[in-house]
Parts: structure tokens; sequence; C-alpha cells
């Protein structure tokens, strides 16, 4: 019985989940928490705002579901409402985004010239350390895209996350395509710098 | 050697993203083939990047599934005859409308 119910087409799904069926809205939820829980931990750097993220688009979902008229696919409608969500959080806490200039992102290490130059021979592109199977740097990777500032944070997870391309990336966060670009060039450098600390350290 | 070196780093992540004019591209080239430094850095960031792509998803913890569920609001209990009914009569309407339209 199981089975034949995961097998009916989203379609039918969508029409059952329309008139209440908890069941299967249900079966709709299990295929695409995993993705939209993702994208709101990404995007808010947390755990619980996730939680709550994935718990108020299901509820929000669910209620407009019988104004939904299938111009896009339930995914993507869903995914919708998970990411304005996100922004409304994010923009409610614009003041605690402050910007990093590029002299503090790229000035940390030490103050002489001479440790920086040795700091920035090391490459540990083919360390096999350098790998996810490395439970300590997957930590600090996911850590450090956590705790990127979120004006760094929102460009960075949606372009390099979810794929989407910077001109939707500067409609959904109000701001200009350079300034998109700008944003998720300092991102990376700076989740490069963190990276680059802890081969640092390895070294030591 | 550093402090000449910075003013390029700035431009390493378009560079990788082959988002950079001619003239520039073709300063840095000639750069990385002098620097070593530069060119660790480049590498490293290369492999940052490349590191976030792989990262794996997370898995949505069961308790949060089952609050989500149990707070959706409560509806009409329908067994599944009654469900089937009623997505017959949807689609029965909605092909009655096709016809009329043809």
């Amino acid at each position: 019985m199981e089975n034949i119910e995961t097998e009916k087409p989203e379609a039918e799904l969508v029409a059952r989940a329309k008139i209440g069926d908890h069941l299967s809205f249900e079966k709709l939820l299990k295929k695409y928490e995993v993705q939209i829980y993702n994208l709101a931990y990404r995007m808010l750097g947390n755990r619980s705002d996730a939680a709550d993220v994935l718990q108020e688009a299901a509820l929000k979902a669910y209620q407009a579901l019988p104004r939904f008229q299938g111009r896009s696919s339930f995914g993507t409608w869903f995914y919708r409402i998970a990411a304005n969500l996100c922004l409304v959080l994010i923009r409610n806490h614009k003041h605690k985004q402050v910007p990093i200039s590029l002299d503090t992102m790229l000035s940390r290490k030490g103050s002489s010239q001479e440790e920086e130059k040795t700091f920035e021979i090391a490459d540990w592109s083919h360390n096999p350390a350098a790998s996810l199977a490395n439970k300590e740097l997957h930590k600090i990777l996911s850590d450090s895209i956590a705790t990127l500032p979120a004006i760094y944070r929102s460009p960075f997870v949606l372009y390099e996350m979810e794929d989407l391309p910077v001109k939707q990336i500067s409609e959904v966060l109000r701001i200009s395509e350079p300034a998109v670009k700008t944003r998720l060039h300092r991102s990376r450098l700076l989740l490069r710098e963190k990276l680059s600390e802890y081969f640092e350290h390895l070294k030591k | 050697m550093v402090i000449m070196c910075r003013r390029y780093w700035i431009s390493f992540p378009a560079y990788l993203e082959d988002d950079i004019g001619p003239d520039l591209s073709q300063i840095l080239k000639r750069h990385l083939a002098i620097c070593p430094a530069c060119l660790a850095r480049l590498e490293t960031l290369r492999k940052t990047i490349d590191l976030c792509h792989e990262l794996p998803l997370l898995p949505v913890p069961d308790e949060l599934h089952r609050k989500i569920m149990e707070s959706l609001p409560v509806s009409v209990k329908l067994t599944s005859f009654t469900m089937h009914l009623i997505i017959r009569k949807s689609k029965m309407r909605k092909r009655e409308k096709k016809k009329r339209r043809n």
C-alpha cells in the first residue's frame, strides 16, 4: 500500500493535499524538506532558525495550497516561500550586518611582511587533508560559511549552493549585480582565509 | 613582494570564473607565472570553492518533521474512498470544461 502511495504523481499529491489530505502533504514535504532546510540553514547560519523557517514555510504552503495554481512546480513554489522567509529574517537583522573591508580580510596573519609571505606560499590544495572526508575540515568549512557576515553569506549560498544566476540574486536581495559579484568574491576570499588558517595550524 | 601582490588578490575570484577583461587576465597570468605565493593563493581559493560545492546536505531531524505535521491545521478526516470520489469528480469537471472549450 505504502509503495503504491509513494508512486503517485506529484500533481495528484498536490490535488489531494489541496483538499486537506495530510498524508499527501506529508509526502510532498518529505520530498522537498531537505532542500529547504539546507537552504535556510545556509542562508541563516544556524539550525534553529532553519527549523523555524522550514516549519513556517510548510504551514504557509499548506494554508496557501488551495490558491496554488500550478504555474510553477510545487517544489519551486514551496522553495520560493522558504527563500522569502529567509530574506525577511535577514533584512530584519540588517543592523547586525557589518561589511568587512578587504584590508581587514587580507591582513589578519601577523603583522610582518615576512610572516605573511611565508604563510602565502603554503599551497594546501593538494594536501590529502584538504578533503571533506577530513571531519575537522568539514566542520571548519561548514562553520565558516555559517558565520560569514549575512551580507556575504546570502549571495554566496544562492550562487554557489543554490545555483541562482547573479541577475536573479540581485533581484532577490535587492542589490545591484556588481554588488552581488563583489560580495561573492569577498565571501570566497574570506572562506579561503579560514581554511588556510586551519592548514597553517596543522603545520605547527 | 606581498604588498605588490595584494592588489592582484581581489581579482582572483573573478579570474577563476573567467569574468575579467583580457588585459587584466594577461597581467594576472604573467604575474602567476613568476609568483609561487600568488599561485598558491589562487589554487587554494579554487580548492576552497570546490570543497563548498562538495558539502553534503544536512538531514531534517525526524522530530522536526513530526512537529511540522502535528502543527498543520486539522482538516476533516477523509477516508481514501471519499478522497477517490473527490479526485474523480474534479477530473470529470476538468474534462467537461475541456470539452466545452472545444
